[in-house]
């Protein structure tokens, strides 16, 4: 039997999944690019087209290159880390004989806590006078960092919480794909002799590089798109050395008012986030094995 | 000398029944030895169990007199293939086959070599380059068998090693594998299930159940002479015919005839026959009801039921039967079998007075 649908009917069907991809992607992204060459302030009724000012304006600015700066740092520093401890911790989870289910779940609940709420209580926990850290680094007889107001030490306050949310996440896609390593493989690397780090380098993360390009990819955007944890904490201080390229937008936009310059931002966010997919995709291409 | 002794080898796993118990073996070097058996009679762990896979609980695994039993798996110089051919997805054919010699430090060009000439002897060379994933079910088996084949070992382990592929390209492969033992002048222990693979390739077969040696023999000797009647009716597609016969007094009927055997006054005698050693012969006493008649081309296989047991035969006549008819069933008195019912075991062949 064949049933054929007439163009009404297709058209429909299409639509309607459609519909919020466009009501809250597709039309706001145009809205944005549309804003991103005028001057409004958010306000006001009235706006002028001002060109590609805004963009020329954000990249000779000193702010966007430390927000750019500060970016990459952050990035850099959360995933490689999220990656390596995720990794470990999946090992150590798929050793475990017994309370497997409990650890799993304990590995996941940073991920499904709000991290809002979340970052108050890192808030109090990297409190430099009371918190609990600097009273154990105290009474080790350790250097105490002003966790929260601290430049440098602020960015790792900012980066720490990232690798907490995340790593337990990333180690439960690692678990399982170590998982569906098949036994035999590791029975022939027994059979060759291999080493355990031999087997770690030759097999383990060989086969799980499909887990690893997915996880990297997620966790760049991600921090790319970290707002919570540095809102809370530091609003993008001290000194501007917590401010990523979305704080800044932030601050840009909703402090500063220049809905302009916030969306041209916005857009030159997503043309990095497209151009990191792109550049991952490919690399994944040569170097992941399904 | 025998090349791979097991004395009084014991299997059990944490808190659970034992596995395999007190089995006994000796292999010769240069032989094909087949462990036949149901699934879980033990056979891959015992196979497990030489390869270094699996622990020994108790007993001595001896490999040209030393013992093995405290080794890791690549001390024993034993080359093993996989059911599921276990290549590493990541590397080339080439790499897989010569993963385990760069494991062990052997020289680039050596590897190359050796890599080369195994390729060679298992029609690879065209594929060395190419990953696993772009291979077929027999090309992945050929480049396990290769992986094997480059590390020279004395001693070749194979785990259900065609299971996954099929009909056809598993006969191609019995023949390939078994040309290859030869040309190796190995020792191979195989593990299958699959009775056919046992009869074609082995030398000796050592047939399995519940983790203990059923028998062992030639494919001929355990096909003809079963030493019980789990491997009479184990070995044979279809398996050997079984009928209890009625002890009356020390006369013993099959059905309604009489056989006039030599047989204590108070045994239990089943009789076993082969459905080829059986045929039609109206004029015979027993008489089997026709339930089923399954045509294999050159010849076909009567089945039907001798008084409610299932009974089948081969029949290569041009007569055409009908299911519900009944037909007299012959056989000659020379090929037949008889089992003490209560030990199960084969009673001495010439019982007929």
């Amino acid at each position: 039997m064949e049933i054929k649908a007439s163009k009404r009917q297709l058209l429909l069907f299409v639509v309607i999944p459609l519909l919020p991809l466009i009501v809250f992607w597709i039309i706001p992204l145009i809205v944005s690019l549309w804003l991103s060459f005028t001057d409004w302030n958010y306000i006001s009724p009235t706006f002028n087209y001002v060109g590609i000012k805004n963009y020329t304006q954000l990249f000779t600015s000193q702010e966007f290159k430390q927000a750019l700066a500060h970016t990459a740092y952050f990035t850099f520093f959360s995933v490689v880390p999220i990656i390596v401890l995720g990794f470990l911790l999946a090992v150590g989870l798929n050793k475990l004989k017994r309370s497997y289910k409990f650890i799993q779940a304990l590995l996941f609940a940073p991920w499904v806590t709000p991290l809002i709420g979340m970052s108050i209580v890192w808030g109090w926990i990297f409190n430099s006078k009371v918190g609990p850290i600097n009273q154990i680094l105290h009474l080790l007889h350790l250097p105490e960092p002003q966790w929260l107001t601290n430049p440098t030490a602020a960015m790792w306050t900012i980066i720490i919480v990232t690798i907490w949310k995340n790593a337990g996440w990333a180690a439960l896609f690692f678990s399982d794909a170590l998982a569906k390593i098949p036994a035999s493989l590791f029975e022939v690397s027994d059979m060759e002799g291999l080493s355990w780090w031999q087997k770690i380098w030759y097999v383990l993360i060989p086969l799980v590089s499909p887990t690893t390009l997915f996880l990297v990819i997620v966790m760049i955007l991600e921090c790319l798109q970290a707002y919570d944890q540095i809102t809370v904490l530091t609003q993008g201080g001290p000194a501007g050395s917590t401010t990523t390229l979305l704080y800044l937008y932030y601050q840009l936009g909703f402090k500063q008012f220049q809905m302009g310059s916030a969306t041209a931002l916005s857009i030159i966010i997503l043309v990095i986030s497209a151009i990191l997919a792109y550049i991952s995709i490919r690399m994944s291409r040569k170097h992941t094995y399904y | 000398m025998d090349l791979i002794e097991l004395k009084r080898i014991n299997k059990q796993y944490e808190n659970k029944e034992k596995v395999i118990e007190d089995f006994d073996l000796n292999i010769q070097k240069g032989d094909f030895t087949v462990f036949l058996g149901p699934s879980g009679c033990g056979k891959s762990t015992l196979l497990r169990m030489i390869a270094g896979l699996e622990k020994i609980s108790a007993g001595e695994l001896l490999i040209n007199g030393e013992l093995q039993n405290n080794l890791p798996p690549k001390e024993r110089d034993i080359a093993m293939v996989f059911q599921n051919y276990a290549l590493y997805p990541h590397m080339s054919v080439e790499k897989n086959m010569g993963f385990g010699l760069k494991m062990r430090g052997i020289d680039k060009q050596v590897i190359k070599q050796k890599v080369a000439d195994a390729a060679k002897i298992l029609n690879l060379t065209d594929y060395l380059d190419k990953f696993p994933g772009n291979l077929s079910g027999g090309q992945q088996q050929r480049v396990a068998l290769g992986r094997a084949i480059v590390r020279e070992s004395e001693i070749y382990l194979m785990d259900e090693p065609l299971s996954n592929l099929d009909a056809k390209l598993r006969a191609v492969m019995r023949e390939e594998i078994v040309t290859l033992h030869n040309q190796m002048a190995a020792t191979t222990i195989y593990v299958t299930h699959d009775q056919t693979e046992a009869m074609t390739m082995a030398d000796r077969i050592v047939i399995l159940n519940h983790g203990d040696i059923q028998q062992i023999g030639s494919p001929k000797e355990v096909y003809q002479r079963p030493q019980n009647m789990f491997v009479a009716s184990f070995i044979g597609i279809p398996p050997m015919n079984l009928i209890p016969l009625k002890n009356v007094a020390g006369k013993f009927y099959l059905e309604d005839a009489e056989l006039s055997l030599k047989a204590d006054i108070d045994q239990q005698l089943v009789f076993g026959v082969r459905p080829e050693d059986a045929f039609v012969d109206e004029s015979a006493p027993l008489k089997m009801k026709v339930t089923y008649i399954e045509d294999m081309g050159a010849d076909r296989y009567v089945h039907g039921l001798v008084n409610g047991t299932k009974f089948t035969l081969r029949d290569s006549s041009v007569n055409d039967y009908q299911v519900d008819q009944e037909i007299g069933v012959g056989f000659t008195a020379q090929q037949v079998s008889f089992f003490d019912q209560v030990s199960t075991n084969r009673v001495e062949d010439n019982l007929w007075k």
